[in-house]
């Protein structure tokens, strides 16, 4: 089994197979357009974005999707509403972490471009929010509400005349 | 500390992308950061029409404009003729389409906006209310929204004089797909000359309603000699006949007189409904009709209205409740100037409350 060296932004080395680190769109291009040598064993993939607590985070997401279908993406899915609500248990039990932690899987699922896990994360964000009050949506994510008086009576009033399209 | 601030836009953006309206709203109330993220948000305000409050503009207007959301989707609405002419009211209306001018796709208006600003990216316009005037700022809103797709006139007198200003302005707009010409009652209205110059210059007739008392009425003859009526009002039958003409029909609008009190109403139950049909408008100008000699094919007629997904009605009475009943994929109901009696009739017989869309929202709705 084919295997690769993914340096974090700690200077962590992780060693995970080829085709766990090919989940991610980012490392494929670098090991394309930058000509490191898959089959040296002393070529290290460095990802200054990601730290080692998130990267380790990250392959174990890829180990255990990376035989998952690509999905393709067309008009009509854009059209679609996205659901939130269809999350497998193995991925919610996976992404019950702290906020910071969550937060910092979205960013890295961007930087290193895993469209299945920046949808998964993106979604339990948004799960976190639906249904909630502003009260309770600031409780959740420990906001403070900054608004004045005038302001928030500028908000309320704004959206007495919104409806939905 | 706001986990959220450490995401680019793009990536709030895909948040929210998730999130439906009223999430969208409790959110934008969360604390200034959230606010602004929503309000820029494409995909949020994509979900929202902003709609002018019905009463009160001017005390209003500060908080419009102080508003920093970037709506794509504006409806400016007024009933009252007489505040319509207001020119305060007028100058602020403009001033709103200047405020949201930059994000702006979709605009309805039921004002004379002459000499309106810039409206770039303007997808779709709806006038609403007397077209005479309406052709002149049409020409002069149509020229500046090139992709314009829908063109709605509705209530309208349509002036000999005004259709030049209706040709001048469609006629460049190749992506026009929808005409609809509603209520032309006036003795000035289109010649059927006019009407088929105008259908016919346009190509559009995917959605075409046609309507009692309309010169349409002799257009459609013109059309299609097969039809009966010549030269008088466009009756129920002449509908019947459209929908064996035309089957794959899926709106059907019918205006004035159904089952109303006035008429007969013995043409609507001589009607020969197409099951096909998905949309269906209904438009009574007076009264409840409780007798009883209309009713006797009435079941017959309202079991052929199971694939209605839409009903658009301005009023309830009690055969209209039994319309209700019998559309059995219903999934909306749109309604003007209903009472709030009105909206408790559709809730006793079991209308699911979010069925019922509220175009325009009556005064006394808007009351706390």
């Amino acid at each position: 089994m084919q295997t690769i060296k993914l340096q974090s932004s700690d200077n962590e080395i992780f060693e995970c197979d080829l085709a766990v680190a090919k989940c991610s769109a980012t490392i494929r291009t670098m090991l394309e357009d930058l000509g490191i040598d898959e089959n040296s064993e002393d070529e290290v993939v460095p990802l200054p974005n990601v730290n080692s607590a998130i990267l380790r985070k990250v392959i174990q997401f890829c180990t255990y999707h990376k035989d998952d279908p690509v999905p393709s993406s067309t008009d009509d899915d854009e059209n679609k509403e996205k659901r939130t609500d269809d999350i497998t248990s193995w991925d919610a039990d996976f992404l019950k972490v702290d906020q910071g932690t969550l937060f910092e899987l979205i960013l890295a699922a961007n930087y290193l471009d895993i469209r299945s896990l920046l949808d998964v994360t993106c979604k339990t964000v948004a799960n976190m929010i639906k249904g909630k009050t502003p009260d309770e949506i600031r409780k959740t994510f420990n906001i403070k509400n900054d608004f004045t008086p005038a302001e928030e009576e500028q908000v309320r009033k704004e959206n007495t005349w919104c409806e939905e399209k | 500390m706001d986990p959220f601030t450490i995401l680019p836009y793009e990536l709030q953006e895909e948040i929210c992308s998730y999130l439906k309206f009223p999430d969208i709203i409790e959110s934008s109330f969360v604390c200034k950061s959230w606010y602004q993220v929503i309000g820029e948000s494409k995909y949020c305000m994509n979900r929202i029409f902003f709609r002018n409050p019905l009463q009160g503009l001017l005390e209003q207007i500060d908080y419009i404009l102080k508003s920093r959301r970037h709506y794509q989707h504006v409806i400016l609405f007024e009933f009252d003729e007489n505040v319509k002419k207001d020119t305060k009211i007028l100058r602020n209306m403009k001033s709103i389409i200047n405020k949201f001018s930059e994000s702006l796709t979709n605009l309805s208006i039921s004002h004379d906006l002459q000499r309106t600003s810039e409206l770039p990216k303007l997808r779709e316009l709806d006038f609403f209310g007397s077209l005479s005037h309406r052709l002149i700022v049409a020409n002069g809103l149509i020229t500046k929204a090139n992709n314009l797709i829908n063109f709605d006139i509705e209530s309208c007198c349509l002036g000999n004089s005004s259709i030049e200003y209706l040709v001048n302005s469609l006629k460049d707009n190749s992506s026009l797909k929808d005409l609809k010409i509603n209520d032309c009652r006036v003795m000035n209205a289109l010649n059927t000359v006019e009407v088929k110059f105008v259908l016919e210059e346009f190509h559009v007739h995917q959605t075409n309603s046609f309507e009692r008392n309309s010169n349409i009425s002799n257009f459609i003859n013109k059309f299609k000699p097969s039809l009966k009526t010549i030269c008088g009002p466009l009756t129920f039958q002449d509908i019947a006949n459209l929908m064996t003409d035309f089957p794959k029909l899926l709106m059907l609008s019918v205006r004035n007189e159904l089952l109303s009190f006035l008429s007969p109403g013995q043409e609507f139950l001589e009607m020969q409904i197409n099951e096909t049909i998905k949309v269906l408008s209904i438009d009574p100008a007076f009264g409840d009709l409780m007798d009883d000699r209309f009713y006797t094919n009435f079941n017959a007629i309202i079991s052929k209205l199971g694939n209605v997904q839409l009903l658009l009605i301005t009023f309830i009475n009690t055969r209209i409740l039994d319309i209700i009943l019998a559309c059995r994929s219903l999934k909306y109901i749109k309604y003007f100037h209903l009472e709030d009696m009105s909206i408790i009739q559709l809730l006793r017989i079991g209308v699911d409350s979010h069925k019922i869309f509220i175009p325009i929202i009556p005064f006394w709705l808007n009351e706390p």
